[in-house]
Order: structure tokens, then sequence, then C-alpha cells
């Protein structure tokens, strides 16, 4: 019987170990490969490949620079999206779990980027001025009551940010929103009767209990920023593949360069949250 | 005197802040002010999208229009509509989306079902090999990848796209496979048990017990798959290669088809309206998003539902 059932397990997920080998497996020996060697294709004789070293990281590091600055982009953008992101999605998920009529509503708005989110659409808003608030008329004599008017350029940035890290909320919030509805309504009532302030029930009760969440969205993030589409990282991937002075092998040292500091960011954020955990904030 | 006062302020502090912190006038105002203005931020984009594809470029000039049209234009869409091909890329991109995502919620449910019901050796190898391939980008693997295809002559047909989706290796596979096997732990053993009694063989367990208690995992699959794959241009341009285009990819070269077609429409130097502005590429993203918002709206209870079911923290 023990047996069988572990037969009966191998063949169910033998599709996904012929995936593995064909499609994740073999492909990264191949691009391992490939980077120590300049690709060439010609129509007799298929692919060549000519051992170069490590030719290929040298030139992408010390001599070219397009993806070396793109990469310290989307470094130092994670590591100041990621924060940004967790806080305004906790926000919002919290409002969201409240009691408030009308959450139906805002849920539905918020968890839209889960469905329409892409690169394109990212990009002509952006890049088009759909997130420039246009300050004028009764916007303008809003925020002017509240801010003074030298400040106004700032705020019109602030808002712009906001507005494009909302949109990369959509699931961050569904899993913080997941886990705040699990949370038992009775440890609520308690530290309510308890005398215990809103700002103290966040900080001793929703906080630690999502707190170990936080670490998932991160890799969601990270990782989902990595291979957004509007990444320029992935361009110049895609388009140095093709370039005849870069070719396959190029190509396949940059996306290596690239795994290794994704997988080294996910490894420092998620260390700094480990510790703080440690750190007892129970 | 005084006393009597102090009552007074009590009670109108109890109607405003609220006998608990949570349901005070006060917190329910503050509540949905940010509410309010985080969605606002938020939606911001997209209503600007919208109000500026229903303008002329004339009105987009205008520095007296910001937000409200002089009247309503849709020469943007219907020229758009003509450049993106639709409807017939539509029909294109929901069965190329279609196919791959049916692909996906197949090969998950089963390999799910594996890991859930199962044991055997090297599981925990595979629980941590998923979580290797769902952290690395996906550039590492599609160079070789799109060699293979080359070689088999299967790049630029449907099926560059189904075979990673059914081996369990398509967009976010993973994440699906973790989806279904969350809900195919849920079964309980005794259910099993008795089916094994019954004579039952696995296979049977499989499609008479397990698929109908994943039905949640199949809604999450079909709706966020579609949409994925909907949204996807990098992976399904490489391996299409041009061949098929989905309204996503005919959205990253809108200009360039733009100015194909409008040859056969009029002289864009003689009536400023046909040239190529923003207002007609915002046209162009909402219609590339319709079909998921129309989608989005139907299908969102289910969805929210499932969701709710899944337990999806549980990641």
């Amino acid at each position: 019987m023990k047996r069988r059932n572990h037969l009966y397990g191998l063949l169910f997920i033998s599709p996904w170990i012929i995936g593995f080998l064909a499609f994740v497996a073999y492909p990264l020996y191949r691009t391992i490969y490939f980077s120590f060697h300049t690709v060439r294709y010609s129509g007799e004789l298929g692919y060549l490949y000519d051992f170069v070293g490590i030719e290929n990281y040298k030139r992408i590091l010390t001599i070219e620079a397009d993806f070396v600055i793109e990469l310290q982009n989307y470094i130092v953008k994670t590591l100041l999206y990621v924060p940004v992101i967790i806080a305004l999605s906790i926000i919002i998920a919290i409002l969201l779990n409240s009691k408030l009529k009308g959450t139906a509503f805002f849920r539905l708005i918020f968890f839209l980027p889960i469905i329409i989110l892409n690169g394109e659409l990212m990009k002509n808003m952006r890049n088009y001025g759909g997130m420039d608030l246009e300050v004028g008329g009764i916007i303008h004599s809003i925020i002017n009551r509240i801010v003074p008017e030298s400040i106004i350029p700032l705020f019109i940035e602030l808002f712009a940010m906001v507005s494009e890290l909302l949109w990369y909320c959509g699931v961050p919030i569904l899993i913080f929103l997941a886990a705040l509805q699990k949370i038992d309504k009775s440890l609520y009532e308690a530290a309510e009767i308890d005398g215990a302030s809103f700002w103290n029930i966040f900080w001793k009760i929703t906080l630690p209990i999502i707190y170990p969440l936080i670490s998932v969205v991160i890799v969601y993030v990270v990782v989902f920023l990595a291979n957004f589409d509007a990444n320029p990282i992935n361009s110049i991937i895609r388009s140095s593949r093709t370039d005849p002075s870069r070719r396959e092998g190029y190509a396949s040292a940059l996306s290596i360069i690239y795994a290794f500091a994704q997988t080294a960011l996910i490894g420092v954020l998620f260390f700094i949250t480990r510790r703080r955990e440690k750190g007892g904030i129970n | 005197m005084i006393l009597l006062k102090q009552e007074h302020v009590k009670l109108i502090k109890r109607k405003v802040i609220g006998m608990h912190i949570l349901d005070g006038l006060l917190y329910k105002v503050i509540m949905y002010l940010l509410l309010m203005i985080l969605g606002f931020v938020f939606v911001y984009p997209l209503l600007y999208m919208l109000s500026t594809s229903l303008m002329s470029n004339i009105d987009l000039v205008d520095n007296t229009i910001n937000w409200i049209p002089s009247k309503l234009d849709f020469t943007n869409y219907r020229l758009v509509i003509r450049a993106l091909n639709i409807p017939k890329s539509y029909f294109t991109s929901i069965l190329i989306v279609g196919v791959s995502t049916l692909s996906v919620a197949i090969a998950s449910a089963f390999i799910g079902y594996g890991l859930a019901r199962f044991s055997f050796k090297g599981k925990k190898l595979v629980f941590a090999v998923m979580i290797f391939t769902f952290i690395m980008p996906k550039v590492l693997f599609f160079i070789p990848t799109y060699q293979v295809y080359t070689t088999l002559r299967i790049k630029g047909t449907i099926l560059a796209i189904i075979l990673p989706a059914l081996t369990g290796q398509g967009l976010q596979g993973p994440f699906f496979i973790l989806i279904f096997y969350q809900f195919f732990k849920m079964i309980p053993k005794a259910l099993e048990e008795a089916a094994i009694i019954d004579g039952a063989g696995p296979v049977k367990i499989f499609y008479k017990i397990g698929i109908p208690m994943a039905i949640p995992a199949f809604i999450i699959n079909f709706v966020y798959g579609f949409a994925l794959y909907w949204n996807e241009t990098f992976i399904l341009g490489a391996y299409l290669d041009g061949k098929i285009r989905t309204v996503t990819m005919l959205l990253s070269n809108l200009q360039n088809s733009y100015w194909q077609i409008i040859g056969n429409v009029g002289d864009p130097s003689r009536s400023p309206n046909l040239n190529f502005t923003e207002a007609k590429l915002f046209a162009g993203t909402i219609l590339s998003i319709l079909p998921l918002m129309i989608m989005y709206i139907i299908v969102q209870r289910w969805f929210i539902e499932s969701i709710d079911k899944s337990g999806i923290t549980g990641e």
C-alpha cells in the first residue's frame, strides 16, 4: 500500500518533473553555459559557441554601463518601494477590514490591479501625465489651504509616487486582508474593554499577527518588480539577445547577474524583517 | 451647574468619539476620509486616461479644458479599434490566453493533488525547487528555451506557450500549484478511505472527490491566470515570435500600426485630429484592458469568495 501510494504520488507530479527538467534545469544549465561563450548563428551550421571565459561578465560590469545603471536603479527603487508598499497595503487592508459601510466597493477598486495591471498600462499612465495631479481650479484651492504655495510641486511629486505605488499594492492588500479577517474578533473586544486605544491595538494585536506575512509580501513584491514588463532591465536583456555585438552569451550573463542581485535583495530584506521579529514587538 | 456641564461634555464626547474607539463618529469620518483620499489617488490615473481618451487633439492642447472634453469625441476609439485590429485581436487573445489558462489549471490540479494527498521521498525538495523557480527572474530561462523552440520548430505557435503551462512551469506556476495544494489538503482523510474501501482507485478519487473540492481553486486559477497571461508581453512576445499577437502586444506597437492604417483614413497634416497623440494611446490602453475589466466585474463576487476560502496567506 505504502509503495503504491508512493508511485501514484510520483505519477501525479510527473508533469511537474518533466516541466522542471525541460523548462528549468536544462535552460538553467544552458544559460550558465552560454554566459561563458560567445554565441553565433550560421545558416548551415546552426548555433556556434566560442569559449570566452568571464569576458561577458567583465564587459557587463566594467565596460558597458547600461545594465549596471539600470540594476542600481532597480535595487534602489526596490529598497525604497518595498517599505512604502507594505505600509500602504497594511493601512488599506485595515481600512477595508473595518466594519464601515461601502468597504465592498473600495475592495473592488483596490483589487483592480490584481486583474488589469500590466507593463504597458503602467508605462502609458506614468509617462503621459496620467499621474500628474493637475493643480488647477478646485483642487488647487483645496491644496493651497492646506500647504503653502512653495510645497505644491513636492506635493505633486508625492501624489504621482503614491499613485504608482498604490497600483502595486493589489496582491499585498489581498494577503494582509486575508490575514486580518482570520483574527478572532473577541481579541479586539477584550482589548477594547480593557480600554486599549486604537493605536495600542494596532501595535499589540494587529501588527504581531500580520507580521510573518510581511516576509511573504517582500518576496512577492521584489519578484513582481523584477519581472514586471515595465522594468527596463528586461528590455535590455531582450534586446541584447539579438544585438549582433552581444547575442545570447552576453544576454545570459546579464540574466545570471540579475538573478543573483534579485536573490541578494530578497535575502537582505528577509534578514532585516526577521531580526526585528526577534527584537520583539511582542 | 458645573456638574451638569461636565455631564453634557461627556455625552457629546461619547457621541463623537464613541463608547469604544471603533464605533465613534470621529473614527468613522477619519477612516472614510483616508479611504477616499487613497481611493482617489489610486483611481486618478484611470479617470485621467478615460477623460483624455475622449478628447479631440484640439481639446488636448486647449488650456481651458482640463477634465471635461468640449464634446465627446470617439474618433480616437474609432481609429485605434482599426489599428489594434479589434475585434479579431480580441478573439485571438481570448483563445491564446484561455487555452493557456486552462492548461495551467489542469496541470496545477494534478500536481497539487500529488503533493497534497500522497507521501513520497523528495517532496520537500519539490517545494524547495518550486520556491526557487518562483523567485528566479523569468529572463533566466527564456534564452535557451527560445533556442530549443527554434530547433523544434514550435516557436511562433501556441504550443510554445502551452507546453510550459501543461507541465506546471507557466507564468507564476508554483503559485497555482500551491493554491490547489491548499484545497486538496483540506479533504478529510476519512472520505478518501471510504472511497478506497468502495474500490475506487486514486485517479477516480481525484476526479470524483478532489476536483469538486477544489472549485474555488479553479476559479482563482481561471480569473488570475487569465489576467496574468493577458497582461504578459515579455514571455508571450518572445515565444510567439510576433506570429501571433495578443491585444497587449499590439498595444506596445500601437504607434506604428496607427500610422499604417491612417493612410487610408485621411491626411494628418490637413486634419490635425488624426495625429497620433496620447489621447490615441490612452484609448488603446483602455481598449486593451476592457475585456479584463468586464470579466472582473462579472466574476469578482466568486473570485473574492474563493480567495476567502483559500487561506491564501498560508503560502
